[in-house]
């Protein structure tokens, strides 16, 4: 897949595509809980990266790819309507304060229990959540991704975390 | 002690600040400590882990084999409309710049060939005033000769029509060479 160009454009587009693919991939996938929409979501988002080559400061890649690529999503929840995408009021994590649905009480498997959770977070905190505890991107350049200032990225991941959490702890106490 | 300089009031910011390795060696000792003697913390930090290290687990996604196939074979194909603003601007400039030169030096070279009325004799010039237009004549065919051989035609067909006058002819071969002033 990876064949090295002469058109340095085109190699440096084959690196990006490598180092980015899997990871816009998660995070689609996450945002959407689809992966058919997660994969159209990525082509689209490096089929702009590759549109827009020339102007692209390559030192900014990976906010801008992830920038690009939340709010694609972002747009696709829109469309559906079975989310709340919108960023919420600051005390509003969850986008729905009714027990997750998919939370079985009796599911004793933790990565699905996160999964619901985090599928039922409100934005922003659903995309902090994954891309800072799930894909380990810096503080910094999430604040460049989703275009926030770096106190109030850890302030939100930070309520974000308190609430999974405490959701989870809720969790277990309903299976006790 | 924290490395960076946000405030710690609660146990949960501890904690978040354990999390992200914010927390310098002496706090983590003092949280783990705490964590030792009092059930609630050591709770709430296990919680914690469990749902860090639950959500790293989750980092697992593989982007489907034809999706960068797909890509790249888009970017393959289109690769040949490859814009390069700058360089393009760059020689559109130089375009434009080397037509306004050759546009100067026609207005000038017809002025100097084309008889006009007979002088006034208050407006004759200085050797000095002469030997300064030939220059920027001779500035003109330089940058018009960069433009290539189908203006330095035009300028010769156009502007000189076999009249011009010897010191243009001598500032002429020094730019374009002696074969292409045959005028």
């Amino acid at each position: 897949v990876f064949r090295r160009s002469s058109d340095p454009y085109l190699a440096w587009f084959e690196s990006e595509v490598a180092a980015h693919q899997h990871r816009l991939y998660g995070f689609a996938r996450y945002q959407l809980r689809d992966e058919e929409e997660a994969r159209d979501v990525v082509q689209e988002t490096l089929l702009r990266l590759w549109t827009n080559r020339s102007k692209i400061d390559r030192a900014m890649s990976t906010a801008w790819l992830t920038r690009v690529c939340r709010n694609a999503c972002i747009d696709r929840l829109r469309k559906r309507r079975t989310r709340q995408p919108a960023d919420l009021p600051i005390d509003d994590v969850f986008a729905d304060d009714a027990t997750p649905a998919d939370v079985t009480l009796h599911d004793g498997d933790m990565r699905e229990r996160v999964l619901a959770l985090l599928d039922d977070l409100a934005e922003p905190y659903r995309s902090l959540v994954i891309l800072r505890d799930i894909q380990d991107l810096s503080y910094d350049e999430i604040a460049s991704a989703m275009d926030l200032p770096l106190n109030t990225v850890k302030v939100y991941l930070h309520r974000a975390r308190k609430r999974l959490r405490t959701r989870l702890l809720d969790d277990v106490r309903h299976e006790c | 002690m924290l490395r960076n300089e946000m405030k710690l009031d609660t146990l949960d910011d501890r904690i978040n600040a354990y999390l992200d390795g914010e927390l310098a060696q002496p706090s983590v000792e003092n949280l783990l400590r705490e964590a030792d003697s009092n059930p609630a913390v050591r709770a709430e930090l296990d919680r914690a882990k469990s749902l860090r290290w639950t959500l790293r687990s989750l980092d697992d996604s593989i982007a489907p084999p034809d999706l960068a196939e797909s890509v790249l074979g888009e970017a393959r194909r289109t690769s040949h409309q490859i814009e390069r603003p700058p360089v393009a601007r760059a020689a559109r400039g130089r375009r434009l710049v080397s037509s306004l030169a050759a546009a100067a030096m026609i207005v000038i070279a017809i002025l100097l060939v084309v008889p006009g009325p007979a002088p006034d004799p208050a407006e004759t010039y200085t050797e000095q005033e002469v030997a300064q237009a030939l220059e920027d004549i001779y500035t003109a065919f330089a940058i018009v000769s960069q433009v290539g051989e189908r203006t330095g035609r035009i300028v010769r067909d156009e502007a000189l029509m076999g009249r011009t006058i010897e010191p243009v002819r001598n500032a002429l071969k020094g730019v374009v060479g002696p074969q292409d002033t045959q005028l």
